[in-house]
């Protein structure tokens, strides 16, 4: 553990949780660049995958090819005895019987064996080994034999429930009672609208393809162990280990220094990693655990495929009368999330609603949170369901959005701390040049024809309680930030820099972030749902403000002024009322002698009685050919109310990546799942499975933001931006694929292939 | 067993003593491999200088086997090579430009090869040399199916050769993927175009890759166009029944009907760019 004095003098620490938003901030708000990009760009940042220990071990993984086998008969007599093989765990061993937990955001499911002879899915570990080095590990990986029983698999959500189809687990193939929600009466919804739409939609699955693999490095010291994984919560991690190790939660330590994208598949214990431990544990050497490109498309998460039935009804002024929304998702073979449903009831004001989420499951890898889960599927339906009632209605789709922002939260009645989805709405459209955009359309002979589409989003966030951030200042006027977020290449670490550098004024090359540590970063919250800048910057700023005081009150003790007529600039003391006498923290003889302050923060609890939610519209220009199906998105524009933005950089990535992967969502990315015979996945590798590259992403992109200046979501004014870019990418995409040739495409992703048949079968039917 | 010979004797001299697979540019030859060792001994010719570079002869111009798309498209060649050098531009991205060899596209012979519809529409032949002595095998024989050639294992491909035919014919390469680039091709089409002193068709050449087992020129489409006039509105003779003789598969990246679809517009399409 860090050794940190921390003051007792807690008596003011309430004042510092309980600041205002900055109104005239000097760092926040700049455009600065990361303070760990020189590292992350240039190679010297130390992934997991770049960790090399003394004696240290590399482990592979036996896994199933088939999607649905019993193992009827393991031998590993002949890989055990395979070069440089140190250690093998399987089903044999009482470790092979250890249940995983679900991460708490799931809050039941079948039990998650280690290495379950029941294995189903493709990729399903059944056992795994470490040898002195990574090739004679996968070559004593073919030397396992295993006798396979297959069994008949079950691919498709919609086939679930279907009797006759084979039985995931003994519970059944229903993950849980189907989610329902209802508000109003439906049928007087229906009976109040001049016009009824449905339709029925369905998403793919696609895959996070992170840039870096998952792995990790496991160590024993006596009982004590250390895990390096790059993952965006710490603190789950070392929770699960502990409890799946039983093991006292200070046993084990875990540390995630740098991640190479997450998108919400590292933020729960995985298999590989409790492999890892387990196999330095029999060797007693550390463990490096990498999985390959092919195993992670197979089992390190995915967004669950949907099929969502709406429909919906609206008076010809554009108010929505009615809406019913059915989801059926796949969660994959163990228990997750695959709902879709529900998030359209919070979406727009609607008197009638029914939404029902029923999930299953199939043999495939398992689900996980995956950037905006559930919303971004919801959308896909939802968004172009408006689209195709303002249509119906003649009435232009951004109006009718207009028309139906909510005031409150619909579901709840709760207000927002702040919505600004009508000036997302506005002011994009204007940037866009919607109208115009919205009345040109390309000659009749020309092949390729021109669209524009908008979707809107809104993604709820929550900051707050419990985390703890410590702020360390040394007389040489630098500091340390310790705090368990991990950055997972969103820009954390360079916004919380930036907040201490605001708070203290000191430069921010003189702040060190510290890595996320449970052995040395106290307990923070994980970053996802996109609430790292909402939890964490007001517990810097705490941590920071908390420091200043103290610092203050030294100063003032040696000055012999008090402390409220003393500021801190440019890291110097400064009397108010002589500002040309600054004073160097170094000349403070209580602060040498202390060495260092230091300044606990953490988040303020959250607004009572107030939702907090970021929303945006984004419009997109799109080309199709209709010759061949080809589809070029020309131009996207995104306006979103995130806040305060803490710096335009680092969300203008959030904002793009978000739509990069919209792209993908919405045009390529599928998994493919061979339906006829084998029922394996046939595009795990980034050969085929297509997400978009440079040249897929439009030149002409752009992010404007709104800040509502809004006071009350959290003491930095900032609200979440990390899952929300990617939301509504996909439907706008559509709805201008819909704009541009009239034909509604319900099925992602749009491949040309999709799209010629759509057009031919609308000439046959002509 | 990893040999790299450094002459053309000695690379050949391996291929006769060891069953050897051969490496050239490794783009092809190490995904393959996976996480495997080799199974055989490895002959790696990326030493032997009598493979590289381009030269222009009489009669016929000479690519060494060695040749990387990179330097293939560094190149001074006439307007006959457009579309090979549109399709070494879409062969992977840039890295794998620079060590992909036009040999080992050959040798490789996927369906997908991306190199193969232009030479083909150039009428290459490539050259193959053993202990035995040298001959020369056209291109549109010696690929004979899904990743079949006609070398045999004691030959290398040292050069592909393009007569001096039709040097300044206007030529082509269009290819259709999933996205914009880094991309399987599911249908592409190469075609050169020469015209006479009154504008008509004098020699056509037109190439399609990925719609059947090896990429294959639509030679009666060739013979129904020759002579007609290079104008606007050429793509409009072109019918379904032109593009019959291909034998497209339904796989990952496609189907079958939507194949011979976008082959079709893709035909039209590259006519009309040669055209006008």
């Amino acid at each position: 553990m860090k050794q940190t004095e921390i003051s007792s003098e807690r008596n003011s620490s309430t004042d510092a949780q309980n600041l205002e938003p900055w109104t005239n901030p000097t760092v926040v708000g700049k455009p600065l660049p990361r303070v760990d990009g020189y590292e992350r760009v240039s190679g010297s940042a130390i992934y997991p995958a770049d960790l090399i220990l003394p004696d240290m071990l590399h482990a592979a993984i036996l896994r199933c090819p088939h999607p649905h086998a019993i193992v009827k008969n393991l031998n590993t007599e002949a890989a055990r005895k395979s070069p440089g093989v140190r250690a093998i765990v399987s089903s044999a061993d009482p470790e092979g019987k250890l249940v995983i937990p679900y991460p708490w955001w799931v809050p039941e499911g079948p039990p998650v064996l280690l290495f379950d002879q029941h294995c189903r899915y493709q990729g399903e570990e059944v056992a795994a080994l470490a040898a002195d080095t990574p090739y004679q590990a996968y070559d004593a990986l073919r030397l396992m034999k295993v006798e396979y029983e297959e069994l008949s698999h079950l691919l498709h959500a919609q086939d679930a429930l279907k009797p006759g189809q084979p039985l995931l687990h003994n519970t059944g193939n229903l993950v849980r009672r189907p989610d329902t929600y209802q508000r109003g009466d439906l049928a007087k919804g229906f009976g109040e609208a001049d016009v009824l739409v449905e339709e029925t939609y369905e998403t793919s699955c696609e895959i996070h393809a992170t840039v870096e693999t998952h792995v990790a490095v496991a160590r024993w010291e006596g009982e004590q162990l250390t895990v390096w994984v790059p993952t965006q919560a710490i603190y789950e991690e070392q929770k699960s280990l502990a409890a799946t190790l039983r093991l006292p939660v200070s046993s084990v330590r875990v540390i995630s220094q740098y991640v190479g994208g997450s998108f919400g598949c590292k933020a729960e214990l995985s298999k590989h990693t409790l492999i890892a431990a387990l196999l330095a544990r029999k060797t007693r050497r550390p463990v490096k655990l990498a999985l390959s490109r092919e195993e992670s498309f197979l089992c390190a998460g995915n967004r669950p495929p949907n099929v969502m039935c709406l429909k919906a009804g609206a008076k010809k002024d554009g108010s929505l009368t009615a809406l019913e929304f059915t989801n059926l998702g796949a969660v994959g073979a163990y228990a997750d999330w695959a709902d879709a449903a529900g998030w359209a009831a919070g979406s727009y004001a609607c008197p009638n609603i029914r939404t029902q989420d029923t999930e299953v499951y199939i043999n495939a890898g398992k689900a996980r949170a995956f950037r905006g889960p559930g919303a971004a599927q919801s959308a896909w339906a939802l968004e172009q369901m408006i689209d195709m009632l303002a249509d119906k209605i003649g009435m232009d789709p951004v109006e009718f959005r207009l028309k139906n922002v909510p005031a409150t939260h619909p579901r709840t009645g709760e207000p927002y701390t702040s919505i600004e989805l009508r000036e997302c709405l506005l002011k994009g459209a204007e940037a866009f040049g919607w109208t115009k955009a919205r009345v040109a359309r390309a000659s009749s002979s020309d092949p390729v024809k021109r669209g524009v589409g908008v979707a809107s989003c809104r993604w709820i966030t929550e900051g707050g309680p419990p985390t703890t951030v410590i702020v360390t200042l040394f007389p040489d006027g630098s500091a340390t930030l310790n705090m368990a977020a991990a950055d997972q290449g969103t820009g954390t670490k360079t916004i919380m820099a930036m907040v201490v550098a605001e708070e203290l004024g000191i430069p921010l090359q003189k702040i060190h972030v510290e890595h996320a540590d449970t052995g040395t970063t106290q307990y923070g919250k994980s970053g996802g749902g996109s609430h790292s800048v909402m939890v964490y910057a007001p517990a810097v700023r705490a941590a920071a403000a908390d420091v200043k005081r103290q610092l203050l009150e030294i100063a003032a003790g040696e000055l012999k002024r008090p402390a409220i007529e003393l500021s801190l600039k440019d890291g110097k003391i400064v009397p108010v009322r002589e500002p040309g006498q600054p004073k160097n923290l170094s000349e403070l003889k209580d602060l040498t002698r202390r060495e260092q302050i230091a300044g606990i923060g953490h988040p303020p609890p959250e607004p009572k009685g107030r939702l907090i939610a970021s929303f945006g519209a984004q419009f997109a220009e799109v080309e199709v050919n209709v010759h061949t199906g080809e589809i070029r998105v020309i131009r996207l524009l995104a306006c979103h109310d995130s806040g305060r933005v803490m710096n335009p950089l680092t969300h203008e990535s959030q904002i793009f990546g978000g739509m990069v992967m919209g792209i993908g969502f919405a045009l390529t990315e599928q998994r493919v799942l061979d339906d006829h015979q084998t029922g394996r996945m046939v595009n795990a590798n980034w050969h085929d499975y297509k997400i978009p590259t440079a040249k897929d992403v439009p030149f002409d992109q752009l992010c404007l933001t709104i800040d509502p200046k809004d006071a009350e979501c959290n003491s930095a004014g900032a609200k979440g931006v990390g899952e929300i870019g990617t939301v509504p990418t996909a439907p706008a995409i559509a709805n201008a694929v819909y704009h541009a040739t009239g034909i509604r495409v319900t099925q992602a992703p749009i491949s040309p292939m999709q799209m010629l048949a759509l057009l031919a079968a609308r000439r046959e039917a002509r | 067993m990893y040999l790299r010979p450094t002459t053309l004797d000695q690379a050949v001299d391996a291929l006769e003593h060891h069953r050897a697979q051969v490496l050239a540019g490794g783009t092809d030859f190490y995904p393959a491999l996976g996480e495997r060792l080799p199974s055989t001994p490895v002959v790696d010719i990326t030493a032997v200088a009598e493979l590289k570079g381009i030269s222009v002869h009489e009669t016929f111009f000479r690519i060494g086997g060695l040749t990387t798309w990179s330097e293939l498209l560094a190149a001074q060649l006439p307007p006959c090579f457009d579309a090979l050098k549109s399709a070494a531009r879409e062969i992977g991205g840039v890295q794998i430009q620079n060590r992909g060899t036009v040999a080992g596209n050959l040798c490789n012979a996927s369906p997908a090869a991306d190199s193969v519809p232009p030479l083909l529409a150039l009428d290459a032949e490539v050259e193959l040399v053993s202990i035995g002595g040298r001959r020369g095998v056209l291109l549109a024989d010696f690929i004979v199916g899904s990743r079949k050639t006609l070398r045999r294992a004691d030959e290398l491909l040292t050069a592909v050769i393009v007569p001096r035919v039709v040097e300044n014919a206007r030529s082509v390469f269009l290819k259709l993927g999933a996205r914009r680039y880094l991309v399987i091709s599911i249908a592409m089409v190469a075609i050169v175009l020469a015209v006479d002193e009154q504008r008509r068709i004098r020699d056509i050449r037109i190439a399609v890759g990925s719609c059947s087992a090896r990429a294959q020129r639509l030679r009666e489409l060739e013979q129904f166009l020759t002579g007609r006039p290079a104008q606007a509105r050429l793509d409009a003779l072109v019918m379904p029944e032109h593009v019959k003789s291909l034998s497209p598969i339904d796989d990952v990246r496609a189907t079958a009907a939507y194949r011979s679809d976008a082959a079709l517009i893709l035909v039209r399409r590259a006519l009309q760019m040669c055209a006008s």
